[in-house]
């Protein structure tokens, strides 16, 4: 039977090399981004499957302290278990229960659980993951846009017309992409990340966040990149390496020269470096197919479509519910509710009474 | 790797701890000759014959330590620390900035917590609080009233503490909070402020600092200040820093940091314009009255006591508390709307058996819609509106929950991919109309269209309203619009009433108990009295009494009566909907809950009347009431067609009058109108439209052509 046991430091580059060649793991079960999280104020506990001494899965999960005293325990990218194997559910099960166990376990109500596992083609799940809810939100996108990476001229007969077009016309034009893996040039793309957001109206993450993150990350499995024109930069990305995949993670262009096609020279410089240093796939990460014109991710998509690509569909995100925890918490919730100061009467009460 | 992150920019040195930026040596001496100089120059001051001992809370980067050593009467200095990071990067990186402070002989370092070092503290001159920013439990613990209190016990009567202490631009709450805190421990306290470049470029605003003694720290004393060569700042400018916008101090009136005061501050504060006028402003002590915390349900219990028109569904999601850099109100907001998909998949059912195994614990009414919910879910999940139904207060906890696990969540704010089809509007739009539940029906009104799940008779569901088109809902549940009129009342005076609801088809019952006819003639008022039906013209002047059936009698005696005992029934129920959950009902809908409470009172003020003349009148005598035969056609109660026994022959009015006689009259106009044949031919051209009956429809086009305007109906009328 597969043993369960609490991953320690020893762990480490085994564990990494494990979630690197793991079909359906991604960065976020990464020990560079375990670190990240935890600078972020998260809980992380990691938890192994052992068969003998032998590492072949577990997962790392994120609680984070929470006022409402019952909170969310989530495992991003994971768990790694073998879903198709006949002993998958009761692993799975033993996994759930261990992590439920576990300090940030301890105030858990609901775990996340996001494995990328395709979706199948009749869009069936692996049993362990049957009847689960559906979790509201991704932390990683369900669909995806990912683009094989090769030589040159494989990957632009692969672009769309518009996309080889505008890539090119950009560097005629004069835009520069240059890759960085300097930390310090988190500022700069900070500065491109906050005036997309403020632009397009999206909710952006903090300075200090993406300073942990860059800290957590670059050199070692990230990377920034700028497209610069006469020195301005018009657009920024930056991408995580992890396993035979590149993925665009965060990334933006500010609202000038336009008709520069920054961006498409960006994603280009991205795409050959990649591919130039032996990764296989280039993520877009997040995309929305043609018919969801009213996401907010649809111009993005189309835009990103124009690299040629294949959508990839996942599972999402499950939740397991414990249900006598909720149940603990919205019965305490009803006893506050009822202990509170009573509502004070009206005139029109005092009447009818 | 670490959280310390060192890096150069623009030729200076940037120090950051977990994302936060601690100096930049470009401008870091505007920061710590305040922080450090200063106290030192007043403890010299005030002791200029005793070598000084100096404590620096953190500080590990060494530039406070820096500006201490300055002075040459500091005979020691003990620097706690906690982090060997920053203390290795004091020592190295940051060695020429701190101009070698460590190698100083009069420096111990100690690695440890400031927590662990403090209650063994004693007789220091100055304490020096440089710690990080208070982001979290344990940072801000070191800002309560017993971490100050041990500070105090570690100095000298009269000794000097200076505390590092947040912006009172950006988080004027949070600042307050520190000086008040210091305050309460018994020392006195003078906040102080400056511009850092390098903060402001982060956007962290101004910068604050807070200067503390057991003995009140004075302007004069300030004005003489000897700070040291290599100091740049002057005692002029240290003044500069002592003016703060007089809008501050309300902002600064809060509540000492006992547990989590000053969390919740940093995170739910309020900034405040840096503007004129300004002031010099002093920390008061306040009355031991406990603040705003850090948990749901304190701050649920704070939106309970927000004053009426701060109570909307959008101020309870603002009294959550926000709880860490990034989650926004805004994000909560919107989020909440992604509550959609957790509902459909979460399964109730499961929660449902979940609770009624502690059945034995819980309230008895807990348990009976616990066990409603789970009787109707056997028959599958039902809408969400009819869960609510069911059982309003269990379910809507059980969403409240969910949505909580969710939002306090941080990465879910910030998630790239949402499982709903339809999540792609990023902007909070107004509650009304939303799917969200939370918009929709678990804090809802029970005034509202949702309102199902209370017991309440179909016929209150709307009893009063100012709109024209409004309805009142018959016993059967059926809409009858409601009467209006210009003026009426039962003693004749004149001012305008509604109807408040429909006692029957026929009758409605107004606000001032009067009951009137309906359906409703254009331009007329008829009561229904116990002497028969009163028709009243728009201007108010009789125009005739009928004879009614004896039935609209018994009707309106039998309802008034039984309304009295449903009205008081439902308004139990609504008392024990608001005694609950009080704070659903300041919901703008909910408002309704409130208004409801009053609409529930108007009606029984208005039934009351009613009953009183109904069960005073007693039964009507046989010459009150009129049964027509049954070949008769009805056009008003009173007011009949009896058919010719001609088949070619019109029919004939009749009127039964309330002195007993009845008058025949043609169906065709007279040669001159009388008062009560404008009312008739209302009547008639009512039956020819409505009811359809064509064989009034010459009578009528002659009424036109005869009197033509002059059967206009009179102004004042509904």
């Amino acid at each position: 039977m597969i043993g369960i046991a609490p991953l320690e430091a020893r762990h480490r580059e085994a564990w990494d090399a494990l979630v690197a060649a793991y079909p359906a793991g991604g960065f976020m079960q990464s020990w560079a981004w375990a670190r990240f999280k935890e600078l972020e104020g998260y809980d992380v506990v990691g938890l192994g499957l052992f068969e003998g001494e032998r590492l072949t899965g577990g997962a790392l999960a994120y609680g984070f302290p929470s006022p409402a005293e019952a909170g969310l325990l989530a495992v991003p990218d994971g768990p790694l278990l073998d879903w198709d194997a006949p002993d998958a559910g009761d692993t799975f099960e033993r996994l759930v229960a261990t992590l439920r166990r576990s300090p940030p376990g301890r105030q858990a109500v609901v775990l996340r659980v996001e494995p990328r596992l395709a979706l199948g083609g009749a869009g069936e799940l692996p049993a362990p993951l049957r009847g689960l809810a559906r979790s509201p939100v991704d932390l990683v996108p369900e669909e995806t846009l990912q683009v094989e990476l090769g030589p040159e001229p494989e990957m632009l007969a692969r672009m769309k017309p518009k996309g080889r077009y505008n890539a090119r016309l950009a560097l005629r034009r004069g835009v520069e992409v240059v890759s960085s893996l300097e930390p310090g040039d988190v500022h700069e793309l900070y500065r491109v990340l906050e005036e997309t957001a403020d632009y397009h109206g999206f909710l952006l993450e903090p300075k200090s966040f993406f300073i942990n993150l860059v800290q957590a990350l670059v050199p070692q499995t990230g990377r920034l990149a700028f497209a610069r024109y006469k020195g301005i930069t018009l657009a920024a990305a930056l991408t995580v390496h992890h396993g035979d995949t590149v993925t665009f993670l965060y990334g933006g262009h500010v609202p000038l020269f336009a008709q520069l096609m920054a961006s498409y020279a960006l994603h280009w410089h991205l795409m050959r470096e990649a591919a130039r240093d032996g990764y296989r796939v280039y993520d877009f990460y997040a995309y929305v197919p043609a018919d969801r014109v009213d996401h907010a991710y649809a111009g993005f998509s189309r835009f990103k479509e124009k690299f040629g690509g294949r959508p990839v569909r996942r599972v999402g995100s499950r939740d397991v519910i414990f249900y006598d925890r909720l149940t603990d918490a919205a019965l305490g919730a009803l006893r506050t509710a009822s202990t509170r100061p009573r509502a004070p009467l009206t005139k029109a009460a005092e009447v009818v009474r | 790797m670490s959280h310390v992150y060192l890096e150069t920019r623009n030729g200076a040195l940037r120090l950051y701890l977990n994302g936060d930026l601690q100096l930049d040596s470009h401008d870091e001496r505007l920061y710590h000759e305040p922080l450090a100089s200063v106290p030192t120059a007043l403890a010299s001051a005030r002791a200029p014959r005793r070598p000084l001992r100096v404590l620096i809370l953190g500080g590990g980067d060494g530039l406070a330590l820096r500006e201490v050593l300055r002075f040459p009467g500091v005979r020691e200095v003990h620097l706690v620390d906690r982090d060997p990071a920053v203390l290795r990067i004091g020592e190295t990186a940051l060695a020429e900035l701190n101009r070698g402070a460590f190698r100083d002989g009069r420096v111990r370092v100690h690695v440890k917590d400031a927590r662990d070092f403090l209650p063994e503290a004693r007789g220091f001159d100055v304490v020096i609080h440089d710690l990080t920013y208070p982001g979290d439990v344990a940072g801000a613990a070191l800002h309560t009233v017993a971490a100050y209190g041990q500070v105090r016990a570690a100095l000298r009567p009269g000794g000097i503490l200076a505390v590092n202490s947040l912006s009172p631009e950006d988080t004027p709450q949070a600042f307050g909070c520190v000086g008040r805190t210091l305050v309460a421990t018994g020392f006195s306290a003078l906040p102080h402020s400056v511009r850092v470049p390098s903060f402001e470029d982060e956007g962290y605003g101004r910068w604050g600092f807070y200067f503390a003694s057991s003995r009140p720290i004075g302007l004069r004393e300030l004005r003489r200040l000897r700070l040291p060569d290599g100091v740049a700042l002057t005692p002029a400018g240290f003044l500069g820093g002592l003016a703060f916008p007089v809008a501050m101090a309300r902002s600064m009136r809060v509540a000492p940091n006992r547990t989590s005061e000053l969390l919740y501050h940093v995170y739910n504060g309020t900034p405040v314009r840096w503007a004129e006028p300004f002031r010099r402003l002093r920390i008061a002590p306040v009355p031991e009255v406990a603040g705003p915390r850090l948990t749901v349900a304190d701050g649920f219990a704070r939106w309970l006591r927000a004053p009426a028109g701060r109570r909307s569904l959008e101020e309870l999601l603002a009294c959550l508390p926000l709880s860490w850099r990034g989650q926004t109100r805004y994000a909560l907001l919107e989020w909440s709307y992604q509550a959609e998909i957790l509902l459909q998949q979460a399964d109730v059912r499961a929660f449902v058996d979940q609770a009624l195994r502690r059945a034995a614990d819980l309230p008895r009414a807990w348990v009976r819609e616990l066990r409603r919910l789970q009787a109707r879910l056997r028959e599958g999940v039902p809408p969400m509106n009819e869960l609510l139904y069911h059982g309003y207060r269990v379910f809507a906890v059980y969403l409240l929950v969910l949505l909580l696990v969710n939002l306090f969540f941080p990465d879910n704010l910030y998630a790239k991919g949402f499982s709903s089809s339809s999540s792609s509007s990023r902007s909070f739009s107004s509650s009304s109309g939303s799917s969200s539940p939370f918009h929709g029906f678990a804090f809802s009104d029970p005034g509202s269209h949702y309102s199902t799940f209370r017991y309440r008779p179909a016929f209150y569901r709307r009893s009063y309203s100012s709109s024209t088109s409004d309805n009142v809902y018959d016993p059967e549940g059926k809409p009858q619009p409601a009467l209006r009129f210009s003026f009426t009342d039962p003693q004749g005076n004149r001012r305008p009433v509604a109807a408040m609801m429909a006692l029957t088809p026929e009758l409605q019952l107004f606000e001032t108990g009067a009951i009137g006819c309906t359906p409703p003639v254009p331009g007329y008022q008829c009561l229904l009295e116990p002497g028969g039906v009163r028709v009243l013209e728009g201007a108010g002047r009789p125009v005739t009494t009928l004879r009614p059936p004896a039935r609209l009698f018994t009707d309106a005696r039998a309802r008034t009566q039984a309304q009295l005992v449903s009205l008081d029934r439902a308004a139990a129920d609504h008392q024990r909907w608001l005694d609950w959950v009080g704070w659903g009902t300041r919901m703008p809908a909910g408002q309704e809950a409130a208004s409801e409470m009053e609409a529930l009172g108007s009606m029984k003020r208005a039934l009351t009347t009613a009953q009183g003349t109904w069960s005073r009148a007693g039964s009507p005598p046989p010459q009150a009431t009129f049964e027509p035969p049954g070949r008769w056609t009805a056009l008003f109660p009173g007011v009949y067609l009896e058919p010719s026994p001609y088949a070619t022959q019109e029919p004939t009015v009749v009127w039964a009058n309330a002195d007993g006689s009845l008058r025949r009259q043609s169906v065709q106009p007279p040669a001159q109108l009388a008062d009560g044949d404008r009312f008739l031919f209302q009547l008639l051209q009512r039956r020819l439209t409505e009811g359809k009956d064509q064989s009034l429809s010459q009578p009528v086009a002659q009424w036109r052509a005869v009197h033509g305007a002059a059967l206009d109906v009179k102004p004042g009328s509904s």
